[in-house]
């Protein structure tokens, strides 16, 4: 039971260290046998499309005149599903983004763009901690045959 | 037998979404952002909800043409990546036929403001929250009353008769309708007699 008792280590470090908030308990309410798999399902969907964003946020930055209008849609759109997963420190620096990119502050976007692609690697890797964590557990629970 | 259920205030068997009549609720669910495309659909599937997910506005459009009988609400994100198709547009398309309910991250008032006054039946804030998604049947059943409720009072008896000369009486308890000069009565229609609808 090392894996079941490091998973609750992870998971109570995530929320008291703000990473997560009761969003996410939610989603995991929301697991049930007809959907067995849906917090990985939307974790993984949340770190791709995340990765994706932060791309395309690090390429609009890089021009030499900046769009802030689709920087700003950009955030917005990570701010949304980090929302909705209940990444709250990845949402909470969403927000600074978006007053940056409301000031047209290059140099405010740039810093905070570190910041949330930090913030997000930082969640992404602990998700992934947490996904292998709970397939160890599922698999002491049902070992293979 | 579950009108008696609610009139006797007994606690209901199924939940309202499965009792609804000719089966279950069919929610149209539009939302860019994956993650909560998933996290909604799995929110109104849970309470029984038949969904139909769709990542654009655009998407959710075509859905509603091709088969306009196929959906009893209507739940779209506001803001996308489109800029000349958002939630407004497909509001805007959608409000006349199905109950319409906009989501969106913190929003103005007047945002709020322009989704009501188009026609949507409520503007919900994101992240959505299972207790505010399990109970959007309410606006299909509202909207169902609100629609034969429109019918009923167009059909309505007039409750005032007027005599051929104009001059006008109301409907005793065991009025046979006989009266006037002549013994013959003209029913006035209740809702021209008001002044508001006076021409």
């Amino acid at each position: 039971m090392a894996a079941a008792m490091q998973l609750n280590t992870l998971m109570s470090n995530m929320f008291a260290t703000g990473l997560l908030d009761d969003q996410f308990q939610q989603l995991q309410m929301l697991q049930d046998p007809s959907a067995p798999d849906f917090v990985a399902e939307v974790v993984t969907l949340f770190c791709e499309d995340g990765e994706r964003i932060i791309g395309e946020l690090a390429k609009l930055l890089d021009k030499p005149a900046v769009d802030f209008d689709k920087v700003d849609a950009f955030v917005h759109q990570l701010k949304g599903s980090s929302a909705s997963v209940g990444a709250q420190r990845v949402k909470n620096t969403c927000i600074q983004f978006r007053e940056f990119c409301q000031g047209k502050s290059r140099d405010g976007c740039l810093k905070t763009l570190d910041a949330v692609r930090n913030d997000f690697y930082d969640l992404r890797s602990k998700f992934q901690t947490m996904l292998q964590l709970e397939q160890q557990v599922q698999a002491s629970f049902y070992p293979k045959q | 037998m579950e009108n008696a259920a609610f009139a006797s205030g007994a606690a209901m068997a199924v939940s309202p979404v499965q009792a609804y009549p000719g089966g279950t609720m069919r929610v149209l669910a539009v939302e860019e952002d994956p993650t909560c495309l998933t996290a909604l659909t799995q929110m109104l599937q849970r309470h029984g909800y038949q969904v139909t997910a769709k990542a654009s506005p655009e998407e959710g459009l075509r859905a509603l043409q091709d088969n306009p009988e196929g959906f009893d609400l209507v739940m779209t994100i506001v803001r996308t990546q489109e800029p000349w198709i958002d939630g407004f547009v497909l509001l805007r398309h959608a409000a006349q036929l199905y109950p319409v309910i906009l989501f969106s991250g913190v929003e103005s008032a007047e945002t709020k403001m322009r989704g009501m006054l188009g026609g949507a039946c409520a503007f919900l804030t994101k992240p959505l929250r299972d207790e505010q998604v399990r109970d959007v049947w309410q606006h299909v059943i509202a909207r169902r009353r609100l629609t034969s409720g429109v019918k009923a009072v167009a059909h309505a008896p007039s409750r005032d008769v007027v005599r051929e000369d104009g001059t006008a009486r109301k409907r005793g308890l065991n009025d046979s309708g006989e009266g006037g000069s002549d013994g013959r009565t003209v029913k006035k229609n209740k809702l021209r007699g008001t002044k508001a609808y006076r021409v």
